[in-house]
């Protein structure tokens, strides 16, 4: 089961998927939004030990949709610290709402890698979707690969959930937040989207 | 096959909505209750859960050198961004203290510039320069002039015979007798060219106005700066200085207050200094102006501010008449006919001729 976003409770583990298992129960939304906006006087504060709470949180996640999204380990670290540079830029003028962090972090890392897209896109060095295959070996890659593609396949609505949900780890309150949708609506997208993605993935399984 | 299409479609419509009751639940805490009660979708749920479930797996995290990276790459930036505010910090109070400080120079510039502070070191500067013109041209030169430091009003003057001033005397023979001079009258040269002596103060401290009309003759030796009243006029020639330089000045008749004059050469300078009118030095012909008569012309009226011939400066100062006119022509500072006292004026008209403190009105024509 895919965990609330809990910026304090979560495990820095880096491994995957690690830090989303241990996941605790999560905070009523008055008292998530209360520490939350706390954590975010801190970094206007410029914290460090606020900083390197949030960094150890949400760090994985953010890696992992740049990787979901580029399909190059290097170019996710790239983007994924990147976000955190911005952040600490534009943190003075950050002004919480009662979304989660995550979701500002989300946005930041969705316009950058759209700038990488645009500016690979003139560059047209795009390789597919073998670009990773050397470095992160080519088994693992494939079901990687597989996953990928299922995900990449899938309606925008349906992919956003899923990103969303289980790669950036957001409840479904700050997914419906952040799409403009109803609970209900994400809860619907999310049973879709998984329905979706076993068909896709048996259909490539199938010989 | 519609109707398969139909049910598949609609089979996956009732997974969709189960699926999602149960999504629902499990944020509250109880989703195995949606699929107990659904238990003919319970192993399609399930897979589908673990599809979940290999999807977080699957999906491949950073690795801890990744992450080391990452995280080195913030704490860079969060230091930067730290020593940059703390710069900023620092740098505020002296830039303050820095505009602070232009702001107070430019208002004493401009209290200044206005006159709304007075800016004494300038006009004592002045002052002080016309009194060593005037004062240290008479001791040596024409007598001795002591100031006794009880007063600015208080000097005793000396003046000896000049012989100097007997030769000017004599260029114009016919030249009119002076007008009395009053006891008050420091500086009293008889017909003759002598000087008369005189000794004692001049006006009284309390009316420092220079009186021509009745004779009350300021002392310019007696510079007292600051004070109304005081006319120095010029003091013709440092002693010790060759050339001639009447300079102008003093006061005409009837104005009163301070007309330092100019001209004058200030002690230790060396030039000819023609003062206002007359002919400049190396000039010939007639330059009435408000000089004499220049050297070598007949005419009639030499005044005070002429050169007397044989003296070899070129410089008549002020006053008298130009030559072929007759008549009274006070010139500048002289004593217009008709006035008895002697104007203070700016040119005595004798060459290097170190006039105490007052002198002479020029321009008197002695032809009237």
């Amino acid at each position: 089961m895919i965990g609330e976003y809990r910026s304090q409770d979560e495990d820095t583990s880096a491994s995957a998927g690690s830090e989303t298992k241990k996941l605790a129960p999560a905070l009523a939304q008055p008292e998530r939004e209360q520490a939350e906006r706390r954590e975010v006087d801190k970094a206007k504060a410029g914290d460090p030990a606020l900083w390197d709470r949030w960094f150890h949180a949400f760090y994985p996640r953010l890696f992992r949709y740049a990787y979901i999204r580029l399909r190059n380990r290097g170019e996710a670290e790239d983007i994924a610290s990147q976000v955190f540079v911005e952040a600490l830029r534009g943190i003075k003028s950050f002004e919480y709402t009662g979304r989660p962090v995550l979701a500002w972090l989300y946005r930041i890392e969705h316009n950058l890698i759209s700038d990488r897209f645009r500016a690979e896109a003139r560059r047209a060095t795009i390789a597919g979707s073998s670009r990773d295959a050397i470095e992160y070996g080519v088994e693992g890659l494939a079901a990687s690969i597989d996953l990928f593609n299922a995900i990449r396949s899938l309606p925008g609505d349906q992919r956003q959930v899923i990103i969303l949900r289980y790669l950036m780890g957001l409840a479904a309150q700050d997914v419906s937040s952040i799409m403009g949708k109803t609970q209900t609506a994400v809860y619907s997208l999310q049973a879709r989207a998984l329905v979706n993605l076993r068909k896709h993935l048996s259909d490539e399984d199938r010989p | 096959m519609n109707s398969k299409m139909f049910g598949v479609a609609s089979q996956d419509d009732e997974l969709v909505r189960v699926l999602a009751a149960y999504f629902e639940q499990a944020d509250r805490g109880d989703g195995e209750a949606v699929i107990e009660a659904h238990p003919e979708l319970g192993s399609a749920i399930r897979e589908l859960l673990g599809l979940e479930s290999r999807m977080l797996v699957e999906m491949p995290g950073p690795t801890v050198e990744e992450t080391a990276g990452a995280h080195l790459r913030m704490r860079i930036e969060l230091n930067r961004l730290r020593g940059r505010g703390a710069k900023l910090r620092h740098a505020r109070p002296r830039f303050l203290a820095f505009i602070g400080a232009i702001g107070l120079g430019l208002g004493m510039a401009g209290a200044f510039a206005s006159g709304a502070v007075p800016s004494p070191p300038i006009n004592l500067a002045i002052h002080s320069l016309q009194v060593a013109v005037s004062g240290d041209s008479s001791p040596q030169a024409s007598g001795d002039v002591t100031t006794s430091g009880e007063s600015p009003n208080d000097v005793d003057v000396t003046v000896s015979d000049t012989p100097v001033r007997k030769q000017v005397l004599d260029v114009a023979p016919n030249a009119a007798p002076s007008p009395p001079v009053t006891d008050a009258s420091p500086i009293a040269p008889d017909i003759d060219g002598n000087v008369k002596t005189v000794t004692g103060a001049t006006d009284p401290p309390s009316s420092h106005s220079s009186d021509a009309a009745t004779g009350t003759l300021p002392l310019a030796a007696t510079i007292s700066t600051g004070l109304s009243g005081d006319h120095p006029g010029n003091a013709g020639n440092p002693p010790g200085l060759s050339g001639d330089h009447p300079g102008n000045g003093g006061n005409p008749p009837g104005l009163s207050g301070d007309n330092p004059g100019i001209g004058a050469t200030p002690p230790g300078l060396s030039s000819d200094n023609p003062g206002s009118g007359g002919t400049p030095p190396g000039l010939s012909g007639d330059n009435p102006g408000n000089g004499g008569t220049p050297p070598g012309l007949s005419g009639d009226n030499p005044g005070n501010g002429g050169n007397p011939p044989g003296l070899g400066s070129d410089n008549p100062g002020n006053g008298g008449n130009p030559p072929g006119l007759t008549g009274d022509n006070p010139g500048n500072g002289g004593t217009p006919p008709g006035l008895s006292s002697d104007n203070l004026s700016s040119s005595d008209g004798v060459s290097g001729t170190p006039q105490p403190g007052a002198n002479r009105g020029n321009g008197t024509n002695p032809h009237s």
